[in-house]
């Protein structure tokens, strides 16, 4: 067989991240297509190309095609292999951009993970750093990947950023364990930070109130920490944010929302809309947030060759999700099956069969 | 697809993954007969808020509260387009939904909050 016909062609610029992520641990050359070919500005952005750059760092042996025009990527991809480095973001795009396939990688490389990036640590289109540590790493840790740290070292807002974040991934698993999840979680309290950064403290404590007299009403524990940044920790743009997140006893997984302000909202407006798409996300989820779930899929697909369930909700589907799982099965050859859940209303069951995918730094007994 | 008693039904399975045909519109097809899903719902009254615009549009009506709908629904489905803004349903909404209509949060309360008592026996 030749090379060429090895060679898995995508077209577009959606799901680019996941992408690039999926042939990195498949370790299979992908081609994309048609990146905005009908766009006024066609080609790769900035960010996409940032991401390039990292993913080029963290690995050894990659290559990476770029056309004239930036409208078709080669990506032959390497072996990963991790090591200690400083990611400048780009301005307007969150280090959770960057994060994200970061971790998806991390656990399945030769070294430990140690990156510093540098930009805005919250936006409204990517995650920002609280969703990470509170949403992500929990996920994680159930699928086997316990060692991993995120510290935030200062907070930038939009626009200007100037925030520092500094991701530590110490566990070097051979391949993530099988779960198995097909109940809800009872939730025991609700948890959340506010901050804010080159504004005066009490927006922190408005965010505060506002989300607790939404909240009240759940009857529930609620206990919402403030961080009021100042001086150099507070980066460079004046802003504030609140990141709100359930805890459960039984099931490790946690329900979070957060979102930041922008021109012309108070931080009662913030407040309000947080903790009501809390209890949102808590009614139309299933034992996981629709911004978790990608994550958890990846770590199923890719875990030993043993059936992995899950409980979804039936309004966590959607476009994205589709292209999501189509691309999966593309790359790794293998698909879910949704089974209805007979025991809850609106619920399904997400089944896969890992890939038996092995860290190829790592030995297996 | 599945023929049942002389009904067609669409199977999630072969939807998801039918690339011939669109996630967006696999979505709204599988969704359509899922009518206890409120998603699906608030998409046809969105269409539905849309149409009644284009009808009144050739009566004179006022041209500039038509571009705002439009505006707002376009916006909306440009938000929707990024899985991470889970922020998307608006406020106003959801406030109907959670403070003012109190069924909606008593069954959220009895199905996923531990209550008092039981948190006192733990």
């Amino acid at each position: 067989m030749s090379s060429r016909s090895k060679i898995i062609t995508f077209q577009g610029h959606k799901n680019f991240r996941n992408r690039l992520v999926f042939a990195t641990l498949s370790g299979k050359t992908i081609k994309i297509e048609k990146i905005r070919s009908d766009d006024l500005n066609p080609g790769l952005k900035d960010y996409e190309i940032s991401l390039l750059r990292l993913i080029e760092n963290v690995t050894n042996g990659s290559v990476i095609e770029i056309s004239y025009t930036g409208t078709t990527v080669v990506y032959r991809p390497g072996l990963i292999i991790g090591g200690d480095f400083v990611h400048q973001c780009p301005d307007g795009v969150a280090c959770g951009y960057f994060i994200e396939p970061m971790l998806c990688l991390a656990p399945f490389s030769k070294n430990k993970f140690s990156i510093l990036f540098k930009g805005l640590t919250a936006s409204k289109e990517h995650v920002g750093v609280d969703f990470i540590k509170w949403g992500l790493l929990p996920v994680m840790e159930k699928f086997g990947v316990r060692e991993v740290e995120l510290h935030t070292l200062k907070r930038g807002s939009p626009p200007l950023g100037g925030g520092e974040v500094h991701l530590i991934v110490n566990s070097l698993i051979p391949q993530p364990v099988t779960i198995h999840v097909l109940d809800y979680q009872k939730i025991s309290a609700i948890r959340g930070i506010a901050y804010c950064t080159r504004v005066s403290p009490s927006v922190a404590n408005r965010l505060v109130d506002s989300a607790r007299s939404v909240l009240k009403a759940t009857g529930c524990e609620v206990n919402i920490t403030t961080d009021v940044c100042r001086g150099e920790i507070a980066g460079k743009s004046p802003g504030f944010g609140l990141t709100l997140f359930t805890e459960s006893k039984k099931i490790p997984f946690r329900y979070v929302v957060e979102d930041i302000g922008t021109g012309g909202e108070t931080p009662e407006d913030v407040g309000e809309r947080v903790a009501l798409s809390l209890l949102e996300q808590i009614d139309t989820s299933g034992c996981l947030g629709r911004n978790q779930l990608e994550l958890a899929f990846l770590y199923m697909v890719i875990g030993k060759e043993d059936i992995g369930r899950l409980l979804i909700n039936k309004a966590q589907f959607d476009e994205q999700l589709v292209v999501f799982l189509r691309d999966i099965k593309t790359v790794f050859g293998t698909q879910f099956y949704f089974k209805q859940s007979d025991e809850f209303q609106n619920s399904m069951y997400a089944t896969v069969k890992g890939t038996g995918f092995i860290n190829a730094s790592k030995k297996i007994a | 697809l599945n023929s049942n008693e002389g009904k067609t039904t669409w199977d999630i399975n072969k939807l998801l993954y039918m690339d011939n045909i669109d996630p967006i519109d696999a979505i709204s097809r599988w969704k359509k007969e899922e009518e206890e899903l409120e998603y699906s719902s608030s998409i046809e009254d969105g269409d539905a808020d849309d149409k009644e615009i284009h009808d009144t549009e050739d009566q004179d009506s006022d041209e500039d509260e038509n571009f705002f709908v439009k505006k707002v629904i376009s916006n909306n489905f440009i938000q929707r387009d990024s899985p991470h803004n889970g922020n998307v349903t608006p406020a106003s909404k959801l406030h109907d939904k959670w403070l003012v209509n109190h069924s909606a949060m008593g069954r959220l309360k009895s199905r996923f909050f531990v209550s008092p008592k039981q948190r006192l026996k733990e």
